[in-house]
């Protein structure tokens, strides 16, 4: 009997075409903007990633053995670090656009519902640190949804730097650093707000927390994450743009401006500032990016057509 | 619209009142049907096992969401919490006959609960070895009968314990009622949730 292992499925039609086009039509809308494909190989010994790759990605690792020397090679789990080695590696001209469809694998517990196998399609911008190229970045995020006719886009922009330069201004202990993000991470100001932080830290954070929300440009906010929304706000007036000052990743994964494209009550898009891991590979280069879940996208619009 | 799952037991009823107290007027209705709206028709409810609060809301099944922090931190769910309603008090607790039954132990110590996680996760910060062992109830029971050395309950009077002649060794946390929220909504029915958000408090 053929069994098929949990969190991994077949498309047939329409859906296998439907896919098919969708990934077509926005690679093709990349590479008209001067972003130039990349493909990867699909596994990688361990150890040349282990150390980079994001922690809640390192338990749900695919793992094989390299018979030729015993090594451990693993599926992709991040498209990302894949391209930022390989451009590391290389002596490419600066700045540097490239795109990408590929698969990642991730070995997720079954009752999750989620899939171990899935398709991103996205963007990586190397060597700019201006805002301009965040705005780009974003653009060309929300360009490729409007290429399906989608009326309810969402984007939400947000810097994970605002949390690090309280934490440094308050000097914080590594360990109630930690605290703070895993609440802010939860939107948890009850518990902020009843903990033995300092007062000021308090005050700044429930202020962030006010002035967060939808931008209407009728006000202005000097913050780099403002600067991007409103910005994005202008050149796109019918998606709602949400601003996100009290904002942090826990564990981190992006560093600065970061930003999620929702349609409906999907998340489609998740892209952002990743400087960190070029810094920790040995050699600082700006770089964002963004990946589209392709599947989430194609359910989305197969579910749109077919009016359910 | 928003939709809020609230747990079915003890918190459904101080939720309920909190709603009511904040000008929400909602009733249970008196049939089997698991959903219900407030007198508005801004809000729909659903009735669900406790357990599964936070992942109708986590997948997007319900927006909103009255959960205890004892079974969010169990469940470990995704799910931005917004505000601590202080209704439902209880502590997660670990009870057995004295302190021994952990600390006067040579092996490994078993402990019975229905927080599995919660149990794994306490022990091994303290570096004692536990064995879990997963009941769905009377796990006051457990020592008596010498299937465990110690439970991890919560325990809100401490009425059942002392009745069962056990007493609390060590507390883990204190849990009340928090309305969370799924990370998508938040942001997509942000003009709604505040609404809700402020009406609460």
């Amino acid at each position: 009997m053929n069994k098929v292992p949990s969190g991994v499925v077949h498309f047939f039609e329409p859906i296998s075409s439907l896919r098919r086009e969708t990934e077509n039509r926005i690679l093709s809308l990349f590479k008209d903007r001067g972003y130039q494909e990349i493909i990867t190989p699909t596994f990688v010994y361990e150890d040349s990633v282990s150390e980079f790759l994001f922690e809640p990605l390192k338990d749900k690792l695919f793992k094989l053995i390299d018979r030729a020397n015993g090594k451990t090679m693993i599926l992709r789990a991040d498209i990302t670090l894949q391209i930022t080695q390989a451009v590391l590696l290389g002596d490419f001209e600066m700045p540097m656009r490239v795109c990408y469809a590929e698969n990642v694998y991730r070995d997720i517990k079954e009752h999750l519902g989620q899939k171990r196998e899935l398709k991103q399609v996205g963007v990586e911008l190397f060597g700019v640190k201006e805002l301009e190229a965040d705005i780009e970045v974003v653009s060309l995020a929300l360009e490729s949804l409007r290429l399906f006719d989608l009326n309810d886009i969402y984007l939400k922009v947000s810097d994970t730097s605002i949390i690090q330069e309280l934490i440094d201004k308050y000097s914080l202990s590594r360990n109630d650093a930690d605290r703070l993000e895993s609440f802010v991470y939860r939107k948890d100001l009850s518990s902020i707000m009843g903990g033995d932080f300092p007062d000021g830290l308090k005050k700044e954070l429930e202020e962030l927390g006010r002035v967060s929300g939808t931008v209407d440009l009728t006000s202005s906010l000097d913050y780099k994450a403002y600067k991007v929304a409103s910005s994005l706000k202008n050149r796109f007036s019918d998606v709602s743009v949400f601003c996100d000052l009290f904002y942090c990743e826990h564990p981190k994964y992006h560093h600065g401006i970061t930003f999620d494209i929702f349609v409906g009550n999907r998340r489609v898009v998740v892209g952002g500032r990743y400087g960190n891991i070029t810094k920790k590979l040995g050699r600082y280069i700006p770089a964002l990016g963004f990946a589209i879940d392709l599947d989430e996208l194609v359910q989305l619009l197969f579910e749109r057509s077919s009016g359910r | 619209m928003i939709t809020i799952a609230l747990p079915k037991g003890r918190l459904m009823d101080e939720s309920l009142e909190v709603l009511n107290r904040c000008g929400i007027g909602v009733r249970v209705p008196e049939s089997r049907r698991l959903f219900f709206y407030d007198n508005s028709g801004q809000y729909r409810f659903l009735i669900v096992r406790a357990q599964d609060v936070a992942t109708y809301v986590e997948y997007s099944a319900a927006d909103l969401g009255i959960v205890g922090r004892d079974v969010l931190v169990e469940t470990k769910r995704d799910v931005f919490e917004l505000f601590n309603l202080g209704i439902g008090y209880c502590k997660m607790v670990v009870a057995g006959k004295d302190r021994s039954c952990i600390y006067n132990k040579k092996t490994s110590v078993k402990v019975a609960t229905k927080f599995v996680n919660i149990a794994k996760e306490h022990f091994f910060r303290k570096g004692i070895n536990a064995e879990i062992i997963k009941l769905y109830g009377s796990i006051e029971l457990a020592p008596l009968l010498g299937l465990s050395d110690c439970i991890v309950d919560i325990v809100s009077t401490g009425r059942t314990l002392k009745e069962n002649g056990l007493s609390v060794i060590e507390e883990i946390f204190e849990s009340t009622g928090i309305l969370v929220a799924n990370r998508v909504s938040y942001y997509t029915k942000h003009t709604n949730i505040k609404e809700f958000l402020s009406f609460l408090k």
